[in-house]
């Protein structure tokens, strides 16, 4: 539903892209700088990837919400933890809309992807290095409506009744469907692939990365 | 860890802004003069392309003519009326060197305004010779002027002025009760006629006696045809139109009719349904009709023993011009920025022709432009577009196939799912819009009619904009299929300017009369749409309100 029908919400002032510019990105530092024992090949690999989701956001936008961000960050949230799922999330959002196009969306983009993230992280998707894929399926298909019904309240005003609001919603139900197709084909052609590559990327790295992060982020 | 790099590497280099070459063509130029519609015929004298704007009279902004280099596009000259602040749209009107009783004149440009100016402007310099004055009941000069034996003819507002060529005096004037919109005048030998916007046909002898008979009830919007059968008029009706000859009905018709044009006894008609062929000897006669929607200036492009065809701007978001001859398929021809069009084609004697657009964009194709060429390259484009689509199924099913019959379940699955996901992306467009229209049945709409309206604006299409000075309010419209046609309808003749930006989703306004605020946003009868103004469609009875939000 993101950016289909032509309704974006509030415009934002300069000043107040800035805020949210400054509190995104606070927000990915803080996420990577705390456990303080990342490796640093572990941040070349999540910057890597974060750089390959953001621009297949780019390549993908002449197809509408045809979004694989969904499961890579179920991925990256099952695979490298909450916090850097969470990062990962942020940033790609951040670095793909400066391209397509930023505003007060990005904030509900970034934080739903973030939230789907963090979720990806508590499902146990990814079983001894293998993807649990019935798991990761229904799971990328309930987490594309929730985003987008989520990001669709970027539009929401206070002059705006619920029910003109749920109309909105079953406007986009199309879209919904389309992305939730799309990521179980995501899920079914990288979700493996990506899996198996953060792995053999980070398996150098100290064992208690994912259960500290969780247990930083649910403190 | 390499290959994770690379791929990422190259997958960043498509975040790199992409760059976009234009092909050069020394055939064709184009401007966007970025001050408001060009609604009437750009006109090519010699090597002059000169054309008219409407302005958007915010701040210092101010309709302009200008002129160009028809072969490269430099600006030779521009006029600025300072004092016109509505839709400008009374034809251009070249005058050769000449003399009369009155004096002598050099080649001229002679431009009618909404301010009730009458301007003769240097054809070289575009100095002003002389301008006079006449009369503004909101607006002034809307429609077309005609030359009368050294002097202008100039339908003004609520009557007829007639100038002397070389110095501008008034010769004539004529009031009357009505006013008129867009009302060209037609010299005979005797008379003039004028219509006006209660149907009412004015006969004006050359002293200035007048007499008149109601044609029907409507309005009439183009110079009086005079045929061999007497006087023809395309009359504009609440619903419709219709055809007289002299006060005979002969034929009704489509709504919005364009402004007809007379070639010897054939005479070419439009409406938002058809192009229209008549022909005239003893009795009117329709001849031949093509579909398309038209509401402009028809014109004629006739260079002897070489060209001879009828143009019809296309006023649809597509836009574009139609050419041939009714009852044949028209050539449609397309331009880089084709949009709402409303404005006929000038033309060259070398075959060159300057089109103009609802979004202010002049076009010149120079010579002998080779439109069939350019739009089949177009069609190319679009049926390649299909070819590769049909390509990409084909090959993702015979994959699929393949993998099922090596029985290896897992591939075949993969890739029956990106199938489904391809036939899923290609269908969408049809399915959201029908899906759109079964939610939009969902909820009554509250509606938005006010009862200080005028009843006659009752079951027609209202525009309402909330301007931050008070509200402007325009009904009686009809047949306008989306809010951005109705919003661009309703502000031409509120003549307030809108401006908006075009994003792959469709046109976003971006202000109206200049006042963008926190933004705008609209309802149809009361109810938000869920949809841009592009795609919401409206009823035959719906009220459009803008209001900031």
């Amino acid at each position: 539903m993101v950016l289909t029908d032509g309704v974006h919400g509030p415009v934002l002032a300069p000043v107040e892209s800035l805020v949210i510019n400054t509190v995104l990105i606070t927000i990915s530092f803080l996420l990577l700088c705390r456990p303080t024992h990342s490796a640093k090949r572990e941040i070349l690999v999540l910057t890597s990837i974060t750089l390959a989701a953001a621009a297949s956001r780019v390549l993908l936008e002449p197809f509408p919400n045809v979004q694989p961000l969904t499961v890579m960050c179920l991925v990256m949230g099952a695979t490298l933890g909450a916090r850097r799922g969470m990062a990962f999330a942020v940033m790609a959002t951040m670095i793909s809309n400066l391209i397509l196009s930023h505003g007060w969306w990005t904030l509900f983009q970034a934080s739903g992807w973030a939230a789907i993230a963090f979720a990806g992280s508590r499902l146990s998707l990814v079983f001894e290095n293998e993807v649990v894929m019935k798991r990761l399926v229904v799971s990328a298909i309930v987490a594309s409506f929730l985003f987008d019904w989520w990001v669709s309240l970027s539009i929401y005003t206070s002059g705006m009744a619920i029910s003109e609001f749920g109309l909105y919603l079953l406007n986009g139900l199309p879209f919904d469907v389309l992305h939730a197709l799309a990521s179980i084909v995501s899920a079914v052609w990288i979700a493996p692939w990506l899996t198996n590559l953060v792995f053999e990327e980070t398996t150098q790295l100290d064992a208690p990365v994912i259960n500290g992060e969780a247990d930083v982020i649910s403190a | 860890m390499k290959r994770i790099i690379i791929l990422a590497s190259i997958l960043f280099c498509l975040l790199l802004p992409p760059t976009s070459a234009s092909e050069s063509d020394t055939n064709y130029w184009e401007i966007d003069l970025q001050n408001g519609y060009i609604s009437t015929k750009p006109i090519i004298v010699d090597d002059q392309v000169i054309v008219r704007t409407s302005g958007f009279w915010t701040g210092e902004d101010r309709p302009n003519v200008y002129s160009f280099n028809l072969h490269d596009g430099s600006e030779n000259w521009r006029f600025t009326n300072n004092g016109s602040t509505n839709h400008d749209m009374s034809p251009l009107l070249f005058v050769p060197a000449g003399e009369s009783s009155c004096g002598s004149w050099n080649d001229m440009v002679l431009v009618g305004w909404t301010d009730g100016k009458v301007t003769a402007l240097d054809f070289d310099e575009g100095e002003l010779i002389w301008e006079s004055q006449t009369e503004v009941v909101t607006w002034g000069i809307t429609g077309s002027m005609a030359l009368d034996d050294g002097e202008v003819v100039v339908p003004t507002r609520q009557g007829l002025s007639k100038f002397c060529l070389s110095n501008g005096n008034e010769t004539l004037r004529v009031d009357l009760p009505q006013l008129g919109w867009r009302n060209g005048v037609t010299v005979t030998s005797q008379h003039y006629l004028l219509g006006n916007e209660e149907g009412v046909l004015n006969t004006i002898s050359k002293d200035g006696l007048v007499t008149n008979v109601s044609i029907g009830d409507g309005k009439i919007r183009h110079s009086p045809i005079v045929t061999s059968a007497g006087i023809l008029i395309h009359l504009q009706t609440s619903s419709a139109s219709e055809i007289y000859l002299d006060q005979t009905l002969i034929s009704q018709e489509g709504s919005s009719p364009a402004i007809p044009l007379q070639v010897g006894n054939q005479i070419y008609l439009a409406t938002s349904s058809n192009a229209i062929l008549m022909t005239c000897d003893s009795e009117c006669v329709v001849e031949s009709k093509t579909q398309i929607h038209s509401n402009g200036e028809i014109t004629r492009q006739y260079i002897p023993g070489q060209i001879d065809t009828i143009w019809f701007p296309n006023n649809t978001p597509v836009g574009g011009w139609a050419s041939g001859i009714p009852g044949s398929p028209f050539e449609m021809i397309e331009t880089p920025n084709d949009t709402y069009t409303t404005a006929g084609p000038g033309f060259g004697l070398d075959g060159s022709i300057a089109f103009g657009n609802d979004n202010g964009i002049l076009m010149v194709y120079i010579g002998s432009y080779d439109f069939e060429k350019s739009n089949e390259g177009d069609d190319d484009v679009s049926s390649s577009e299909m070819e590769i689509e049909s390509l990409v199924i084909v090959i993702l099913i015979l994959i699929t196939v393949f993998f099922q019959i090596r029985k290896n379940n897992q591939m075949a699955t993969k890739f029956g799912l990106l199938l489904l996901l391809v036939l899923a992306i290609i269908i969408l467009p049809d399915i959201s819009n029908i899906w759109s229209k079964e939610v939009d049945r969902l909820e009554e709409r509250p509606g938005d009619w006010d009862d200080s309206w005028p009843s006659e604006w009752k079951g027609t299409q209202v525009l309402v904009i909330e301007l931050p000075d008070g509200e402007m309010v325009i009904g009686d419209f009809e047949d306008y299929e989306n809010v951005e046609q109705l919003t661009d309808a309703a502000a031409l003749d509120l003549g307030i300017e809108v401006e908006k930006e075009t994003y792959n989703f469709g046109d976003w306004i971006i202000s109206f009369d200049g006042y963008s605020g926190e933004g705008w946003e609209f309802t149809i009868d009361g109810q938000r749409s869920s949809v841009g103004m592009s795609l919401a469609e409206l009823e035959e009875d719906s009220v459009v309100r803008w209001s900031p939000a």
